[in-house]
Parts: C-alpha cells; structure tokens; sequence
C-alpha cells in the first residue's frame, strides 16, 4: 500500500496541489493543437503509464526538449540515446511543425525496437531514423549542420559525445544534457568553455541546457 | 549538566559543518551561480563586467537574478531573436543579458519602463555596456505604450506589475511569429496569466529558473 492509497492523505495532497494552484509544470497537462499531436501525446501518455520507460526523460523534461527544438527551428536533431523513444516523441512534436527530422542512436535491439513501435503509432516514424549499435563509433556517420543535440546515453561517455558533435553544432545551436549531475568531466567541459553558455532545469535541475554562442 | 550542554552543541556544530560541506559539495553543478557566465569577445566581457557592477550595486529593483538572465540570453540566441520586447526595463540588467544575444543575432530590444528615475539608470548601463544601439527604452504606462508595437516579435520578456501580466499577454500574443517565445518572470504572483497559458492548445509552457518562477512559453507553430 502506497502513500497515494491511503485517503486520507491523498486527499489532503490533493488539497494542497489545490491551494497552489496551477503553477508547477506537470499539473497542467500538455495539450494539443491538432489531431497529429493528440497522437503522439496519447502515446506518450501511455508509455509512461506501463512503467517501463527504462529511464526515459520525465514530462518535465521532455516539454522542455519540445519547447526548444521548436523555438529553434529545428531542422536537424541528434540523440544519443534512444531508450524506449519517448524523448524521441517529444522532439517529435516540435519536428512535425519545424519540417525538421531526429536521428537516434540506441545500443539495446530490445529498447530500440520498442521505440520504433512507439514512432509507428505516434504517426512520427516518417520523422525518425534510429542507428543501433556503440553510438561512439557509430556517430562517426553524422553531418552537420546539427540544430539539437540530446545527450542521454552513458553517462561517462558524454565528454567524448560532446568532443565529436560540437562541431558539428552550428552556431546558435543548443546541446542539452540529461542526468548532468551524474557526468561531472562533461559539466566541467561544457561550463569552462567561453563559446558556450550553460543553465540547468528541468526535473530536479538536472537538465543541462547549453548554447553553442554564434 | 554543563558538560552534556557542550557535548549537545559541539554534535550540533558538527552536523552543520557535514550538512554545509555536503551542500557544497553535490551542489557543485546543480546551481547555476555556481559557474559564472564567461566571456567569448571584449564585448561580451564589456557586458558582463557592467551586470557584474550592477549587480552588486545593491539597487536591484527587483531586477531579475543571474540564473534567470542567462536563460534569456540562452532563449533569445538559440531563437535567433531579431526583434525582442520586454515589459518592465526596471534598471536594465535583463535587457543586458538579452543584448548579449542581439548583439549576435543582429536582434533589437524594445523595452518599457513607467519609473523614470530606474529608466535613467537603465540607459547609463546600457551605455557603459556599450549595448545601447541594440535597445530603445520607452518610458510611460506599457498597458498603452505597447499599442504601438506592429512588428512581428521573437521573444517577449514580462517583468513588470503582476496584475498586468494577462493584458500585456492578450495584446502581444497576436504579434509573437509562430515559433515566437513569452517569457515571464515571478509567474507564481501571476495566477490568471499561468491559467491563460497552461490552457491554450496552441502554447506551451514550462517553468524554469529560480524556483521556477520563469514561466516559459512556445507559441507554437
């Protein structure tokens, strides 16, 4: 029995979500502007409900990644680190509207194929390309220019991420990085570096935010 | 008894120094102020310098706070802004972090001031920022001094009385391009402007910065 099972208690946290009113992320839904968005947004509703997301970005987070590919303008965005693609749908949303496409490395067949059902039935596939296998050697095959980098692979290997596709990154263009916290060499890269700008947010401030200056 | 008494306090002590130490340590990267923004060219540095001695100036105004700037300098390039607009210059340091960026996107800023006297400020910092070509300051109630903006707008930033937020919102939403950003500052205060942009499907928006009181806002394409 959980916390949430209890009346009483969830009562009273439903109570004090109430009186805070609407301002936190996440308490207010995303919603849809078209019937292509409701689709992948009912997917994505789904694959979080199952609990098998194998770590995979929380809403939080994938809002955020949604928000900036298509403020951007996104044309071109790479991600290290599939999972079981809802990142992938996120980006997705904004990719639809921008015109722009995702390549997506994963190492796992199993957590690549099940994100290549979720593509299918988001009606996003069209936009998506996954490259299984070792992405430090596969990203070897990549062209910029690249608008969004998403880092969310293995945590000790984002500094050498980060060494290969910056430049490939155009000027303007945005790297971010999930779980920062856990990949200090690449903190310190990324925040020591005067041609970038780094802010974290996101779910427990653990999204690293950064901008390739122009 | 006197003994146990300094027994208690020096185990006190203790756990706030281990706490302290702690708080340094894993925070280490999880607070933004922690890594100060460099500079990339003289003119950057220039800017910088200028927010730096502002900021410790003490006469903040409710100006916003380092993290926050930097999201919009972050925002306003990535977008590729060339026509930013904010509501309350107050003594100008968010217009500084978002002249970073227009200096590099060949952007300019429109920023709205009642207050005269922190409007004055605001020009002489934009002036030793040297950034004072990128940004015309209006002074005058912004509730009708906007009414003259026509141009479509990148990014709008609203920084001003709380109670304003909605109207600022319903009268520059229109001009924002698709794609366009609104960004808004200590949103907690600002109950109906959340509701309005957490209820439109053609938004979206996130909370970031400190607290998450930044409200930010994709107008979708």
């Amino acid at each position: 029995m959980t916390f949430q099972q209890i009346p009483m208690l969830g009562l009273a946290r439903r109570i004090r979500r109430a009186l805070r009113g609407p301002n936190r992320l996440g308490e207010a839904p995303a919603l849809a502007a078209s019937e292509a968005e409701r689709r992948v947004l009912a997917i994505l509703d789904e694959a979080q409900k199952s609990g098998r997301t194998f770590r995979s970005v929380p809403a939080t987070d994938g809002r955020i990644l949604r928000l900036l590919a298509e403020a951007t303008g996104a044309q071109k965005v790479v991600e290290i680190g599939t999972s079981t693609g809802l990142s992938g749908m996120w980006l997705g949303l904004a990719l639809m509207r921008t015109g722009g496409k995702l390549i997506t490395f994963e190492n796992d067949p199993g957590r690549a194929a099940v994100a290549r059902a979720h593509f299918q039935r988001a009606g996003i596939d069209s936009l998506i390309t996954i490259i299984e296998g070792d992405a430090h050697e596969t990203i070897s095959s990549l062209e910029g220019p690249i608008d969004l980098l998403f880092l969310d692979g293995d945590k000790p290997g984002y500094a050498d991420y980060l060494t290969r596709l910056l430049p490939l990154v155009r000027p303007g263009g945005l790297i971010l990085a999930h779980n920062m916290n856990l990949a200090p060499t690449y903190a310190k890269a990324i925040t020591s570096d005067p041609g970038l700008e780094t802010v974290l947010a996101g779910h427990e401030k653990q999204l690293g935010i950064t901008l390739k200056k122009r | 008894m006197n003994a146990k008494r300094i027994v208690v306090i020096g185990l006190l002590f203790g756990l706030a120094c281990v706490a302290w130490s702690q708080r340094r340590g894993f925070g280490r990267f999880s607070r933004q102020g922690d890594v100060p923004a460099l500079a990339k060219s003289d003119a950057e540095k220039k800017v910088l310098a200028t927010l730096d001695q502002a900021q410790r100036g003490g006469e903040m105004f409710q100006n916003v706070p380092v993290s926050d700037g930097r999201i919009l300098r972050i925002l306003a390039e990535t977008a590729g802004a060339k026509n930013a607009v904010e509501i309350g210059t107050s003594t100008g340091l968010s217009g500084m972090w978002l002249s970073l960026a227009l200096r590099e996107t060949g952007g300019k800023l429109t920023t709205f001031e009642m207050d005269r006297g922190r409007a004055a400020t605001a020009r002489s910092n934009f002036k030793a920022a040297g950034v004072d070509h990128l940004v015309t300051i209006v002074e005058g109630d912004a509730h009708k001094t906007i009414s003259r903006l026509k141009e479509p707008i990148d990014l709008v930033f609203i920084d001003a009385d709380k109670e304003g937020y909605l109207d600022y919102l319903n009268k520059l939403l229109p001009l924002v391009r698709p794609g366009g950003l609104i960004l808004a500052h200590n949103v907690e205060t600002a109950p109906d402007y959340v509701r309005a942009v957490t209820t439109n499907p053609e938004l979206e928006t996130v909370f970031a910065g400190d607290g998450g009181g930044l409200g930010v806002t994709l107008k979708k394409h």
